[in-house]
């Protein structure tokens, strides 16, 4: 055993296995930053070349992509509004008002702390108890599935901002646009009114990227000719402002561990991702907190929790992959993808038969969080910089960007054209006071919700319970009274303010 | 003339009303037809879920319409404020930020490619925005094209809409 480890670790800290995870994690991190480009989408490109590479090049090289690309996405969602992934998203709501304050560089430094803890705890999971989690995971079915997003949908009534009846109306209207496309049963077009892009759904990148972005850019537009020859962002000299002292972080650690489990649990169950991981540990952090009111409006805690999840996901989405060979998304196939390459089959027998091979994994794993460390400061101090170029000339660069990069991900024209649409649609949503992260949230969560309902009723009628039937499922109970029990006592807590 | 001016709520529920009653009786009805004899042990309709959240949506904003309309409660946010001390000019600007985007993706993009439409679309939004000089308004867009056919199509080999211009003179860097 320890043999095995320590050949795992040797094999995972060879200069050239070294130098390919660094090479890897500034790649991930420049183009995780790019929006559009996305975490998969990046390992997507790596994944031929590593063909052409030694195994214990190209893997690292993979894994410190991977990696990479999750932490550069939340620098643009912090700087300039515009998540590099939807993974990020949720850090936009308390990042960019944060920086909007002129702690930018602490922002961005919470985000690289919060995801390097977040990715270290669930590369940690994994290596103490994949197949213990990878177990409980997959007896999450249809019901399971179901009550979680439907418990996560009631959730985003925290992130409503000030007026309920306008968070809510969001939310319907993000759940309609999800619904957009074939029907998840039947595959009949719904909405589409015989336009063939619509059937292929809408995607959730031009939707980002128009609401979040293009709306904020055009709101920032607005202003009067003078504040728009000025730098895009203006950065604090004070210290203070500019790093993140042990008080805050030892105040924002309960926040950080419980978003790190939740985005670990969320990771280990295939399907649901990084940015519904995201979004309920930042609704959670919310209900949970000292200071709620801060929410919004550039919380640190905020910033941590999202941060935090969405990064465990990243290291939980290998729990059923070197558990059961099952990949928990689309990077995770990939990588999957990379190790057949190299004739490595993931699954319960690969700790029997490359004990070595997964040792070294896991090496692997951890340096690439503690390099993701060091190399995410300069990323800070590089970041700093670009966005000092006048608004006037950052603005229709950072919607030029953006128009590609939703081209890239389906080479579709169709994509460009919702980029503004959504854009001009958040833009009057703001106008009017009604918030828009409601409606991203309603239409990431539906599709899953609304397929495994339906999935749930099919299910019910086959069985002699009929739907009586998710009450004998242990996981299904154990859910629902974790559920009801943080309802009350987040109702006991109200009721205590 | 001021189009993008913030409603107030009343008139804003009374709109959004209006959307959702269009939607649940003309969009709904025409955009989702059900498989016959579809029902609740076939895992539900293709439309059921559509209705469902079009009448939550209805029922939410006719809850907002009695407190507003009938009950009188209407709390008037700030925002108005915030709206009014907005330049009159730059609301006329964003008309044309918002007129340049819809042109850009609509018939720049599809018509003369990306490159060549983005270097108008960066040149037009730029000046828009009171961006003058000749030097920055000729050489930036350029160099931003540079940076974007050297990452997308070198680097990661992703080919952006073709381009009738461009093309060429990017096509000699090969």
């Amino acid at each position: 055993m320890i043999e095995n480890i320590l050949s795992g670790l040797a094999l995972a800290t060879t200069p050239e296995a070294l130098i390919a995870i660094f090479v890897g994690l500034i790649a991930g991190q420049i183009l995780g930053a790019i929006p559009g480009l996305t975490a998969s989408m990046a390992v997507a490109l790596l994944v031929p070349y590593t063909f052409y590479l030694d195994p214990w090049v190209g893997i690292p090289m993979l894994l410190g992509m991977f990696k990479g690309s999750l932490f550069g996405s939340s620098i643009t969602a912090i700087l300039i509004k515009t998540p590099g992934a939807p993974a990020a998203a949720a850090t936009v709501l308390d990042g960019y008002p944060l920086a909007q304050k002129g702690k930018g560089v602490k922002a961005m430094k919470m985000a690289l702390y919060s995801s390097v803890f977040g990715d270290t705890f669930s590369d940690i999971m994994l290596i103490v108890a994949a197949g213990f989690l990878a177990s409980v995971a997959l007896n999450f079915g249809p019901p399971e599935y179901t009550l979680l997003t439907a418990f996560s949908l009631i959730c985003v009534s925290s992130l409503t901002g000030k007026s309920a009846w306008k968070g809510l109306f969001s939310v319907f209207l993000g759940m309609i646009i999800g619904m957009i496309g074939l029907d998840p049963i039947t595959a009949t077009p719904r909405l589409t009114f015989d336009y063939l892009e619509l059937e292929e759904g809408i995607g959730l990148i031009p939707m980002l990227i128009g609401t979040l972005a293009v709306s904020e850019a055009l709101i920032q537009m607005e202003q009067p000719i003078k504040l728009l020859a000025s730098s895009t962002l203006k950065f604090s000299k004070k210290k203070i402002d500019n790093v993140v002292t042990w008080a805050e972080f030892k105040f924002c650690l309960p926040t950080i561990i419980k978003s790190s489990a939740l985005g670990t649990m969320i990771g280990a169950m295939p399907g649901l991702g990084a940015t519904v991981a995201a979004f309920l540990a930042y609704g959670e952090a919310k209900r949970t907190s000292k200071t709620p009111e801060e929410f919004g409006k550039g919380s640190l805690e905020g910033i941590a929790s999202a941060e935090a999840a969405n990064n465990a996901v990243s290291g939980a989405n290998m729990i059923p992959l070197l558990a059961f060979g099952i990949p928990g998304d689309i990077a995770a196939a990939l990588i999957m993808g990379a190790f057949l390459i190299q004739g490595i089959t993931l699954g319960p027998v690969v700790f029997k038969e490359n004990p070595i091979e997964i040792y070294a994994i896991y090496s692997a794993l951890i340096v690439a969080n503690i390099f993701n460390l060091f190399l995410g400061q300069y990323l800070i101090k590089l970041c700093k910089h670009v966005v000092t170029v006048p608004k006037r000339l950052l603005f229709p660069i950072v919607l030029v960007v953006a128009s590609a990069g939703a081209y890239a991900l389906r080479g579709s024209l169709f994509d460009i054209q919702l980029v503004f649409i959504f854009g001009i649609l958040g833009y009057f949503m703001l106008k009017n006071d009604i918030p828009t992260v409601p409606m991203l949230i309603g239409f990431i969560l539906t599709p899953i919700f609304e397929e495994n309902l339906r999935i749930t009723l099919l299910l019910s009628s086959s069985h002699e319970l009929n739907i009586a039937f998710v009450l004998v499922r242990p996981a299904f109970l154990v859910l629902l009274l974790i559920m009801i029990a943080s309802a009350i006592i987040f109702f006991k807590r109200q009721k205590n303010k | 003339m001021n189009n993008v001016k913030k409603l107030n709520e009343g008139s804003l529920i009374l709109v959004l009303l209006t959307l959702t009653l269009f939607f649940n009786f003309w969009v709904v009805p025409f955009g989702v037809t059900d498989p016959e004899n579809f029902g609740y042990k076939d895992g539900l309709a293709p439309s059921f879920a559509v209705y469902v959240v079009g009448i939550l949506a209805f029922l939410t904003l006719i809850y907002q319409f009695i407190k507003v309309f009938i009950f009188k409660i209407n709390k008037v946010t700030n925002s108005n404020a915030k709206l009014n001390s907005v330049n009159i000019l730059s609301i006329t600007r964003s008309k044309k930020i918002i007129l340049s985007c819809l042109i850009y993706s609509f018939l720049l993009v599809p018509n003369i490619g990306f490159y060549f439409g983005s270097v108008i679309f960066i040149i037009t939004l730029s000046f828009l925005m009171g961006e003058r000089r000749m030097s920055i308004l000729t050489v930036v867009p350029f160099i931003v094209m540079l940076f974007i056919f050297l990452g997308f199509e070198k680097g990661f080999q992703i080919l952006l809409p073709e381009d009738i211009f461009f093309k060429n003179i990017f096509g000699r860097l090969n």
